[in-house]
C-alpha cells in the first residue's frame, strides 16, 4: 500500500472514530498527523543539502572553515535522521491504535533502514505531485461541495461583494 | 536574553485522550505540542519520553518556520534563505530575533511542561 493511501486511512479511521483519541479535536488530529509526516521531507532535505554543499564546501574551505560547515551540518542531519525516526515510531503506534496496518514496516533501529524508507516516502510524494495524478478524496470532496455552501463562506468572508440572490454556478455576480 | 512571551491557549494534558496536546500562541507563532502516552503518570514519576513529543509550529505571518524536535533541538528554518538580497538584510535580522525570542520562550515552557 502506498504512504499516501496509509496516511489517507489514517484520516478516514480518526474521522469515524470522531477524533476520541484527540478528546474530539480534530484541529489536534489534523496538527498531529502533519507534524510526524513534516519529519521526512524535512530529514530528506537536509541529506540533499549535503549532497549539493559538500563539493562546494570542500573546493570552498579548508581548516577549521571546513570541519564547522561538516559538523554543522553532520548534527543537523542526525537531528533530522533522530525526528524521522521518532515520527515512525509514533504513526506506528498511531496506526495500531486506530487498528491499521503499520505506517512504515521497518526496524526504527536500524538507522540506514530508516534513511532508505524516508527516500521512498519522499520519492513517492514527489513523483505523485508531478505527475498530477488526482487524488480521489480530494476528487471525492470537490463533488461534494454544494455551491451554494460556497458562495455562504464566501459572502461570509467578503462581505463588500454582491451576491446574487439567485446562486449561479459560482454563487458570485461580479 | 529577550523573551517574547506565549499564551497557553489550551491545556489538555491532563485529558483521558490518548494523545494529549498543550497550545500556545502569541503573534508571530501558534504552537502545538504533543504527548502520545500517560502524561500525568510520566510527569509525576519525573519520566517524560522525549519519543512521545512531537511539535506543531505554525508561523504567523512573516515569521521564520521552525522546526521543533524538542526544548533543545530547535532550528530555524532558512533553506529559501541561503542568500538574501541586500534589501531585506534589516527584515531577516528582525525575524531572526523574534524567533529567538520566541524561541526562549518556548523551551522555557517546554522545560516547565516536559
Amino acid at each position: 500500500m502506498k504512504f499516501i493511501d496509509k496516511e489517507r486511512n489514517i484520516l478516514i479511521k480518526l474521522q469515524q472514530t470522531n477524533y476520541e483519541m484527540f478528546d474530539g479535536n480534530a484541529s489536534d488530529a489534523f496538527d498531529f498527523v502533519a507534524a510526524q509526516l513534516e519529519k521526512f521531507p524535512a530529514y530528506a532535505n537536509v541529506v540533499i543539502r549535503e549532497q549539493i554543499m559538500q563539493p562546494i564546501w570542500y573546493a570552498r574551505f579548508e581548516g577549521e572553515d571546513l570541519r564547522y560547515h561538516i559538523q554543522s551540518m553532520d548534527e543537523r542531519r542526525k537531528m533530522a535522521h533522530d525526528g524521522a525516526i521518532k515520527s515512525i515510531d509514533i504513526l506506528n503506534r498511531l496506526s495500531k491504535n486506530l487498528g491499521l496496518e503499520p505506517f512504515a514496516d521497518v526496524d526504527t533501529k536500524d538507522r540506514h533502514a530508516v534513511a532508505e524508507l524516508v527516500g521512498q516516502y519522499v520519492s513517492e510524494v514527489y513523483n505523485n505531485g508531478i505527475n498530477k495524478s488526482f487524488d480521489d478524496m480530494t476528487y471525492q470532496k470537490e463533488k461534494e461541495y454544494d455551491t451554494k455552501a460556497i458562495s455562504k463562506r464566501l459572502q461570509k468572508a467578503v462581505p463588500e461583494v454582491h451576491f446574487d440572490q439567485n446562486y449561479d454556478n459560482t454563487g458570485l455576480t461580479l | 536574553m529577550r523573551h517574547i512571551d506565549f499564551r497557553i491557549i489550551s491545556n489538555n494534558l491532563h485529558n483521558d485522550s490518548a494523545i494529549k496536546s498543550l497550545q500556545l500562541a502569541n503573534a508571530y507563532y501558534r504552537i502545538k505540542i504533543f504527548y502520545y502516552g500517560d502524561y500525568a503518570a510520566d510527569k509525576k514519576a519525573q519520566k517524560i519520553d522525549a519519543n512521545n513529543l512531537s511539535v506543531k509550529c505554525t508561523p504567523i505571518d512573516n515569521a521564520l518556520d521552525l522546526t521543533i524536535y524538542d526544548a533543545n533541538l530547535i532550528e530555524v528554518e532558512l533553506a529559501k534563505m541561503a542568500s538574501i538580497p541586500a534589501t531585506q538584510i534589516d527584515q531577516t535580522i528582525k525575524q531572526l530575533q523574534i524567533a529567538s525570542g520566541c524561541i526562549n520562550s518556548l523551551q522555557r515552557i517546554m522545560h516547565q511542561y516536559f
